[in-house]
């Protein structure tokens, strides 16, 4: 009822003008859109409630699966959130590009990240453009501590000979609609930062080093080696590629286990604690899971969600410089449901609730050496063909050379401005 | 002029007033509230209704595509018409069910954005068909060409995923629908608050006629018997009013009735289509290690009892029977004249009866 809401409106109106006072305090609104639901979201929302306790600010949260599409076409309406969190720098660098984006004022707050991660959060410029919300440690191959003793593999040689000794060694889902295959491009980018070193890795990320060049052709072979040869992965190739990468680890807790070593993201904790075992329990970080650094060159692949500003109010300003806080970035970290952590080195580590998750967290703002996912820096239509050559390369091993024809086809067709360059190491 | 005459004429002037007012106010509360139950009744008929059956039908014709889809890959029809033309039939019909329900959405920002979510999924999901359908016409990627077809069905029915998404959309739409018409000015309290006036105005014009006769020696003034008549087919009208709105409650019975329709129709159409992905799935995998534990939960869930889903006809009927409940419940029989006429009429009619009486005692004052 239309008329009645706008009587009862002008009615409420009138009584707020004559009391003089208003339910936000008068603080303002700030909208924040991003792609965490349901638990994610529940857990942002805490550090989102925090900001409101602290600034009186109200915020509009909105949370979608489709967050690029959604972003792009609210960007393109002219009705953009105030604040949009993208895991993919390199979506970000489009918007600073378009002149979507506003720099951020930090402050003092940036003297808490180390210079790699101020490197990612300019995006590419010599700005602060982002925050990075939470981040995480790529490089780690997860194993159950009950099947695997011993010393772990420091050598590709080692990690080789360990998958070699083990019966179906590999835990494998590539299905994540519609990005399916990113698990394959975090293995292949790893194998190329570690066997062929940081600056080849930096080239490879920032679109100057071709597809077809020998050592991404080598990442290609040799993670092939691991996972495409006979018993390498339970149910082979169709499984890997039916197999959705949250339950892509499942049968490592199964008993008898199905898989012994998982290569992912320190974000599938979450997940190994959430698995039921027949018994009713869940794994445990440290005493039933834990993880080994990628074997070869000291360095670390990481990612993280990235926080930018797509209207330059004192609101968004405001949330911007709180999310990049010690205070703020410890509150989803030290919610125990999740496996969430900080980039940022005022956070103190004993706030994670295990060691390993204490592990990640020291690795990710104390080692010498990171790099940020190259599939996450490139231009979204590389992402895109990069995941698709993951599953076809599945598929069909034999069509490799094919395959980096064609990205390297497509390499070519970006301008080079379409690229970003953050240094590596 | 005495104290009496005095007396009477100011007696007939408040009265003449009190009256006027009586039917100012009348007149005012029920073409208010005509007006605002007639408009709800045109929104719901025009937009609410609508959207609401426009998502299940989106609902249904996109579970019709994925099976129309899974059924051409299955068969091998695919080779040559890719996933064949009731896939893309059933695509176009969710795609124009789909730009209505963003021209009559009801439920705000919060609609536009479920919407935004389902286009960019739907994008996704068209694109993994494409994919699957490149794959399926190579004899060496039939792998490749069912694992794309499994994303594409995980995008439709996943957690988050568009069905979940639209059923949600579905929700907000309902909402609105329950919004528009649980009206608290409806309420049973509220309907003795607005029978107030026109009741008051009865008693008045009663209570004049009684003064007339008691001072002027006559039976009935007729011009006031008039107003009497006509106040009572305001009220009438009133009652009119309340027993439309009454009738939007049987639109949203009937649309609730003609979903449950819809849900069925999914439900089976669902079910038989992810039997059928189930099934081509396996025919791809290995013997060593099956499809992985993903397609193992999903094949163990699947539901083995499928009830026959009403078919098109019923539904098109159901859907009538809304759109003419819709219909009945926005038909308003002239009221939106006759109000404001019949009130107008009761004041000159008043006026009238009156004026004749105080025009007695015009030299007087």
């Amino acid at each position: 009822m239309k008329t009645f809401a706008r009587f009862l409106a002008v009615a409420l109106l009138a009584g707020s003008l004559v009391s003089g006072c208003s339910a936000t305090g008068g603080s303002g609104k700030v909208s924040v859109l991003a792609s965490w639901t349901g638990d994610e979201e529940t857990a942002f929302r805490a550090v989102l409630t925090a900001f409101t306790e602290e600034s009186g600010i109200v915020v509009d949260y909105q949370g979608t699966r489709a967050l690029d599409q959604v972003l792009a076409s609210d960007v393109q309406r002219g009705t953009a959130p105030d604040v949009a969190v993208l895991p993919n720098p390199g979506s970000l660098a489009t918007y600073v590009r378009s002149g979507d984006l506003y720099p951020l004022d930090l402050g003092a707050e940036a003297d808490s990240y180390g210079q790699q991660w101020l490197n990612l959060q300019k995006v590419g410029t010599d700005r602060q453009y982002a925050v990075a919300v939470k981040a995480d440690l790529k490089s780690a191959i997860w194993y159950n501590t009950a099947r695997l003793r011993g010393p772990k593999p420091t050598t590709w040689a080692e990690l080789v000979a360990l998958g070699t000794s083990l019966d179906t060694p590999w835990c494998l889902g590539m299905g994540a609609p519609p990005t399916s295959g990113w698990p394959g491009t975090d293995w292949i980018e790893d194998i190329l930062l570690h066997s062929a070193g940081t600056e080849v890795y930096r080239r490879f990320s920032a679109g100057t080093l071709p597809w077809t060049s020998p050592q991404v052709r080598t990442a290609w072979t040799d993670w092939g080696t691991l996972v495409t040869g006979p018993k390498s992965v339970r149910g082979g190739a169709a499984a890997a590629l039916l197999t959705d990468f949250g339950d892509s680890a499942k049968p490592m807790f199964a008993n008898p286990p199905g898989c012994a070593l998982e290569h992912q993201a320190s974000f599938m904790m979450s997940r190994y604690q959430a698995i039921q075992r027949p018994d009713g329990s869940s794994p445990r970080a440290g005493a039933d899971f834990d993880f080994f650094r990628f074997p070869g060159r000291s360095v670390s692949e990481v990612s993280a969600d990235l926080a930018g500003m797509f209207h330059d109010t004192p609101q968004a300003r405001a949330l911007t410089k709180f999310l990049a806080s010690p205070k703020a970035q410890a509150i989803w970290p030290a919610n125990r449901s999740g496996s969430a952590f900080s980039a940022n080195r005022a956070v103190d580590t004993g706030i994670y609730g295990d060691p390993v998750s204490k592990r990640v967290a020291t690795s990710l703002v104390s080692d010498a050496q990171l790099c940020f996912d190259a599939s996450d820096l490139m231009p979204a239509t590389m992402t895109g063909a990069f995941y698709r050559a993951v599953l076809e390369f599945l598929s069909a091993p034999s069509k490799l050379d094919t395959l980096l024809e064609q990205l390297e086809k497509i390499r070519q067709g970006i301008p080079a401005a379409g690229w970003l360059n953050i240094p590596c190491g | 002029m005495t104290a009496t005459e005095t007396t009477t004429r100011l007696s007939l002037v408040r009265f003449r007033a009190g009256l006027l007012v009586l039917t100012g106010v009348v007149l005012a509360s029920s073409l208010w509230i005509f007006v605002s139950v007639w408009t709800t009744a045109g929104t719901v008929r025009d937009r609410t209704a609508q959207a609401i059956l426009e998502v299940a039908a989106a609902r249904s014709a996109l579970v019709a595509a994925d099976r129309a889809a899974i059924t051409s890959f299955r068969s091998g029809e695919a080779t040559l018409a890719g996933p064949g033309q009731e896939y893309a039939n059933a695509i176009t019909q969710a795609s124009q069910s789909l730009a209505r329900v963003a021209e009559l959405n009801q439920a705000g920002d919060a609609g536009t954005s479920s919407l935004q979510v389902v286009e960019g999924l739907l994008a996704a999901y068209s694109g993994s068909v494409g994919q699957a359908d490149a794959h399926f016409r190579q004899a060496d990627s039939a792998v490749l060409g069912a694992a794309d077809l499994w994303y594409a069905s995980r995008l439709l029915h996943a957690p988050g995923g568009v069905l979940v998404e639209l059923e949600s959309l579905q929700g907000l739409q309902r909402q609105a629908l329950a919004d528009q018409i649980s009206w608290d000015g409806m309420g049973p309290w509220w309907i003795g608050v607005w029978l107030v006036p026109p009741v008051l105005l009865l008693a008045v014009l009663g209570w004049t006629q009684h003064y007339l006769r008691k001072q002027f020696r006559r039976v009935l003034n007729a011009p006031l018997l008039g107003a009497t008549a006509l106040a009572v087919g305001v009220g009438f009208a009133m009652l009119l009013t309340f027993f439309m709105h009454r009738r939007l409650e049987d639109v949203s019975s009937q649309v609730d009735v003609t979903i449950s329709g819809w849900e069925a129709r999914i439900s089976t159409e669902d079910a038989l289509g992810q039997r059928d992905l189930a099934a081509l799935v396996r025919q791809r995998c290995g013997r060593d290690g099956g499809c992985g534990n993903t397609v193992d939960t999903f094949t163990a869930g699947l539901r083995q009892d499928v009830t026959p889903a009403p078919d098109q006809k019923t539904l098109t009927a159901e859907v009538k029977a809304v759109n003419d409940a819709a219909t009945g419940a926005a038909e308003s029989g002239g009221l939106e004249f006759l109000i404001p006429a019949a009130g107008l009429a009761v004041g000159l009619l008043i006026l009238f009866g009156l004026h004749a009486r105080i025009d007695e005692y015009r030299y007087q004052a």
